[in-house]
C-alpha cells in the first residue's frame, strides 16, 4: 500500500492519510484482515506526527473501516468494504438529489428525467 | 574517575591546539638564564609567561561558544571550576619544574654553582608568584569573560614589574639578589606551601561564587 | 502516559523582557515544538530546563525528577543541539568523542562512528571544516551515542538548507519511533513543525499563548476574510491581528468564535498564519 502526504495544501495531513487508506481498501489493495503499519512506523515513514497518524486511525476505526486489537495492531475491518459501499451509496444518493433538484429548476418532467437517467446509465455501465 | 579530573581533562582538550606555541614561549626564560646566569630571573619570567596563558581556556570557550556545552554536561558547576584550576595550576607548576631542571643544567654548563636550597627556595618563590598571578586572573575571567576581562591578562606583567621594583627598592640590585635567606628550613617551605594554599582557596571560592550566580 | 518533561509556572524577569508563567508538559515518545518569534523566551525556557539560567520562580521536572536537585542525573540522559556548534573549531572527530566520553558513562564508541558514517562525516575532518548541517548532525550523533532519552534542540534549523532540514526531520521521526524518546524543538521556522510535531507550545513576548496537540492548535483557529463593509465592530472584537486593505480585510479568528453565517468564508490556518496574526495583535495591543 502506498501512502504519501503532501505539504502543498491538500487538506489536513490526517485527512490525506484517511483518504488514501480508504482508497486502498476500495481498490482491494488492502483486504479485510490485513494489518496496517503501526502508528509509529507509519509516522516515521511519512515524517509526520504520531498523533496525526493516531487521529487518522482513530477516525477510520470510529467510521468502521479499521479495527484495533490491543497489542496486535490495527487491521482492516471485516466489513470495511461494505462500510465504504454504504458510504458511497449515501453519497451517490445525495448527489442524485442535487441533480434532480437542478433538473426540476430547469423545468424537466419526471419522464424526461427518467429517460435521461437511463441514457446516462447506458453510457457509464455499457461503454 | 573523579568529576573534577574529568573536567580537567576536558580543559586539556581545549588547550591541545595551543600546546606547541606555549612550549615555544617557554624557551625565552631559558635564554634569559643563559645570558644572565641567574636562576631567579629566568624562573620568575617563566612563572609570568605561564600565568599569561591562564586566559587561554577561557578564550577558547568564549570563541567557540562552549558555555553551552559546559552548561548541559552532567557535571556540577563547582567541578567545572575545580577542573579549570587543576589544569591551569598543573600546567603552571609542571612548566616551572621543567624550566627549573633545564636551567639548572644550563647553569652547570656555564659552571655556575647552584645549591639545592637555592633551587628549592627559588622554585617556591616563583610558584607563589604564579599562584598570585593566576589566582587573581581566574575569577576575573569568570566574572567578565575573556574578551571583556582581557585587562586581567596584564596582571602577570604588572605583577612581574612590581615585584622587581619592590626587590630593587629593598635590595638595591636584582643581579645580586641573593636567595641565601631562603635557606632550606622546613618552616619556610611549609610557610610557602601555606601561602599558596590560601591564595588558591580564596581564588577558587570567589570563582565558584561567581559561576553559581551567572547565567550563560 | 509518562511525562518526560514538565515545566510549571516558570517565570524570569530581565531588564527588558519577562518570561511569564510558562507551563507545559511533554509526554514520553513525542515531539513538541516550542514556537514563537525571535526574542519570545524560547531559549530562556530551554536554558532554564538545563539550569543554565536561574528562573525567578516555577519548577521543572525531567524524567519525573527535579532539574536542580538531581541535575547531574538528569543531564546524563539529555541530548542538546544548538543552532551552531559548541565544540572547539580545531577538534577532529576523535577529540569530540574524547570530550563526550569523559562525562557520559553509557557512551558507545561503536554507535558514534557508525552514526558519523551514516551522516557521511569523515573521521579526519575538523569541526571548522564541517558545514552547518554537518555540525548539527555531529551534535545529534553525540546525543545518540549515549542514548539520550530527551533531545532538546534550540533553533536547530536556522541557517540550514532545505535538504538538511528535511534530513533532520527524518532523523527525529526515527528517534522517537520506539516510543521511549522525546524531542523538544524550538524554532521560528514553523513549517518544519507543520508535519512532524505532535505538540505545540507557543510563546509570544514571554507570554504563553497555547500548549497542546498540534491538531488542536491549528484547528483552534481559522483565517477569515471578507469585504470591508461587513467588518462590524462586533466582528472586529473577535478578530485577531486584523489587516485591512483597499478591497477588504483578513484576520485570524478562534474557531469557536466564527459567526454562524460566516462558516463557509473561513480557511484553515497554518502554524505560520497563527504566529503572524497573533504577533500582529500583540503589537497592536502594546501600542495602545
Amino acid at each position: 500500500m502506498k501512502i504519501v502526504v503532501s505539504n502543498n495544501y491538500e487538506g489536513p495531513i490526517y485527512e490525506q492519510i484517511k483518504r488514501q487508506i480508504i482508497q486502498a481498501i476500495l481498490s482491494d489493495e488492502l483486504a479485510p484482515g490485513d494489518t496496517l503499519p503501526s502508528l509509529r512506523s507509519l509516522a516515521k515513514e511519512l515524517k509526520v506526527g504520531v498523533l496525526t497518524v493516531n487521529r487518522a486511525y482513530t477516525e477510520l476505526e470510529n467510521e468502521g473501516y479499521l479495527q484495533t486489537v490491543q497489542g496486535r495492531g490495527c487491521f482492516v475491518a471485516e466489513k470495511s468494504s461494505e462500510t465504504i459501499k454504504t458510504h458511497l451509496l449515501d453519497e451517490a444518493k445525495s448527489l442524485m438529489d442535487q441533480a434532480l433538484q437542478k433538473a426540476r429548476k430547469a423545468g424537466t418532467t419526471e419522464e424526461e428525467i427518467c429517460t435521461l437517467f437511463q441514457e446516462q446509465c447506458r453510457r457509464i455501465y455499457h461503454e | 574517575m573523579n568529576l573534577s579530573v574529568k573536567c580537567m581533562k576536558l580543559d586539556y582538550l581545549l588547550l591541545k591546539p595551543y600546546l606547541k606555541s606555549m612550549l615555544l614561549v617557554l624557551l625565552v626564560p631559558l635564554l634569559i638564564t643563559f645570558f644572565t646566569g641567574t636562576l631567579f630571573e629566568g624562573l620568575s619570567f617563566a612563572a609570568t609567561v605561564m600565568a599569561m596563558t591562564t586566559g587561554y581556556t577561557f578564550s577558547v570557550v568564549e570563541k567557540n561558544s562552549m558555555e553551552r556545552f559546559y552548561g548541559f554536561l552532567p557535571a556540577k558547576k563547582s567541578a567545572l571550576v575545580a577542573g579549570r584550576y587543576l589544569i591551569i595550576f598543573a600546567m603552571g607548576f609542571l612548566a616551572l619544574l621543567i624550566t627549573l631542571g633545564v636551567q639548572a643544567f644550563i647553569l652547570r654548563f656555564k659552571n655556575s654553582a647552584l645549591t639545592l636550597p637555592e633551587m628549592i627556595g627559588t622554585f617556591l618563590l616563583c610558584a607563589i608568584l604564579f599562584c598570585i598571578y593566576a589566582g587573581v586572573q581566574i575569577p576575573g575571567y569568570y566574572r567578565f569573560g575573556s574578551i571583556k576581562g582581557k585587562m586581567f591578562m596584564f596582571v602577570p606583567t604588572v605583577g612581574f614589574l612590581l615585584f622587581y621594583y619592590i626587590v630593587r627598592l629593598l635590595m638595591g640590585d636584582t643581579n645580586g639578589f641573593n636567595l641565601g635567606f631562603l635557606q632550606n628550613s622546613a618552616l619556610l617551605l611549609l610557610g610557602g606551601v601555606g601561602v599558596m594554599a590560601i591564595i588558591i582557596v580564596l581564588s577558587v571560592t570567589a570563582s565558584i561564587q561567581i559561576v553559581q550566580k551567572k547565567s550563560v | 502516559m509518562n511525562n518526560m518533561l514538565e515545566v510549571t509556572a516558570l517565570s524570569k524577569t530581565y531588564a527588558d523582557f519577562t518570561l511569564d508563567n510558562i507551563t507545559f508538559s511533554l509526554p514520553e515518545g513525542f515531539i513538541m515544538g516550542l514556537i514563537g518569534p525571535n526574542g519570545s523566551g524560547k531559549t530562556t525556557t530551554i536554558k532554564s530546563i538545563l539550569n543554565m539560567v536561574e528562573p525567578d520562580s516555577g519548577s521543572i521536572t525531567v524524567f519525573g525528577k527535579d532539574n536542580l536537585a538531581q541535575e547531574q542525573e538528569i543531564k546524563r540522559d539529555i541530548g542538546v543541539v544548538f543552532d551552531n556548534s559548541y565544540f572547539v573549531d580545531e577538534w577532529n572527530m576523535a577529540d569530540v568523542e574524547k570530550a563526550y566520553s569523559l562525562f557520559y558513562t553509557g557512551w558507545s564508541s561503536k554507535t558514534y562512528w557508525s552514526m558519523l558514517t551514516k551522516f557521511r562525516i569523515a573521521k579526519e575532518k575538523r569541526v571548522k571544516e564541517l558545514s552547518k548541517g554537518m555540525q548539527m548532525k555531529l551534535m545529534l550523533a553525540c546525543a545518540f551515542s549515549y542514548d539520550a532519552k530527551l533531545l532538546i534542540l534550540d533553533e536547530p534549523t536556522s541557517g540550514l538548507d532545505p535538504v538538511s532540514r528535511d534530513e533532520l526531520l527524518e532523523i527525529l521521526s526515527g528517534y522517537i519511533e520506539d516510543g521511549r524518546h522525546s524531542v523538544l524543538f524550538s524554532t521560528h521556522i514553523t513549517s518544519d513543525l507543520e508535519k512532524i510535531a505532535d505538540y505545540i507550545t507557543y510563546i509570544n513576548l514571554g507570554k504563553m499563548i497555547f500548549t497542546g496537540s498540534k491538531e488542536d492548535f491549528v484547528e483552534g483557529y481559522r483565517i477569515v476574510s471578507g469585504d470591508k463593509k461587513n467588518l462590524t465592530p462586533d466582528l472586529e472584537n473577535l478578530l485577531i491581528g486584523v489587516r485591512t486593505f483597499a478591497t477588504g480585510y483578513e484576520a485570524l479568528i478562534r474557531t469557536q468564535d466564527v459567526p454562524e453565517n460566516m462558516q463557509t468564508d473561513t480557511l484553515q490556518a497554518t502554524i505560520d498564519d497563527i504566529v503572524v496574526f497573533v504577533s500582529r495583535q500583540a503589537e497592536k495591543e502594546a501600542m495602545r
